[in-house]
């Protein structure tokens, strides 16, 4: 029966550079079918986390979001100011991913416990975990997907 | 160009949508994600009307919820693996093995907040950043499912 986080992990990580664009993290979620990945430096150390809820947050804040009107109703209220929004849209693309990503993230060593690992998701929220080994290099992530398998598929 | 912005919900959702019942196990629910990668559903009823969501989240938390007899009392955290569990105990008790094979009905999560076609992607993304949720059920004007909208259709619009 699984109860090391090692052997519920993935060890083939996608993983994004902080100098990559959103555009690049799109692209990468996208083609990878994911929905998050370690962020890492040139020296390989983990310094983040980025995840769709992240670019998410990126999109819903521009300067011209109003709760009160869709994007829809403010490009007609604008009229010639549309190349603004338009604007914002293509400068978000080019965003780094060190500006958008969530900092000092969680992240567990390969032999803790799988319960050890669902109880950081439980009282963080977040959705997964990059796993590392004891000299704190990235060797996989552990996904809530992975644990709810464990549970059901002993 | 047309701005990416302008873009509707019925342009960019799923209209194969997966959804569960209520009826349905929490076993069946989990194999269900499992096999089609997805990390949650909406829950429809015989008239195929959204009446929740059920999430990897939600079977997760199920564990958290109820306190495992016969572990040590001075460790007040939930245990989540049956697998840590049955290391543990001699026998599992019938009502933490009913918890696994439960009904989503009883674990789903009874929100209503769906989006229709008409509505911009960019609705759909303030409202899955106010609730934080990761999809929203795509419902015609009688609530009945027609499609699902989750945050990575939303993202990929930008990586074409």
């Amino acid at each position: 029966m699984k109860e090391k986080v090692e052997e519920i992990m993935t060890r083939a990580v996608i993983t994004v550079n902080e100098n990559d664009t959103l555009l690049d993290v799109a692209t990468v979620l996208k083609e990878g079918k994911i929905a998050g990945v370690p962020v890492l430096n040139d020296t390989e150390d983990i310094v983040g986390v980025i995840s769709e809820a992240d670019i998410l947050k990126v999109l819903t804040n521009f300067h011209w979001y109003t709760s009160v009107f869709t994007v829809h109703d403010l490009m007609h209220i604008f009229g010639e100011d549309i190349h603004d929004i338009q604007q914002d849209v293509e400068k978000a693309s080019k965003m780094n991913v060190k500006d958008v990503m969530s900092k000092e993230p969680e992240i567990i060593v390969q032999d803790a416990l799988i319960d050890d690992a669902a109880q950081i998701m439980h009282t963080t929220g977040y959705n997964r975990l990059p796993v590392v080994d004891s000299d704190g290099k990235l060797v996989g992530i552990v996904a809530r997907a992975d644990i709810i398998a464990s549970i059901y598929e002993h | 160009m047309q701005s990416k912005t302008n873009v509707k919900v019925k342009e960019l959702m799923i209209t194969d949508v997966i959804a569960v019942k209520p009826g349905d196990t929490i076993p069946h629910a989990a194999k269900t994600f499992r096999t089609n990668s997805i990390s949650g559903a909406p829950v429809i009823d015989d008239q195929r009307k959204v009446i929740g969501v059920i999430s990897e989240a939600d079977i997760m938390n199920l564990t958290a919820a109820i306190p495992f007899p016969d572990i040590d009392p001075l460790n007040p955290f939930p245990v989540f693996s049956m697998s840590s569990y049955m290391k543990k105990v001699k026998k599992i008790p019938d009502e933490i093995n009913t918890l696994f094979e439960g009904y989503v009905k009883d674990v789903m999560s009874k929100n209503t907040v769906t989006i229709s076609p008409d509505d911009s992607i960019s609705d759909a993304a303030r409202l899955m950043r106010k609730h934080d949720f990761n999809r929203l059920p795509v419902v015609d004007s009688e609530g009945k499912l027609v499609g699902i909208l989750a945050r990575g259709d939303i993202i990929s619009v930008f990586a074409n």
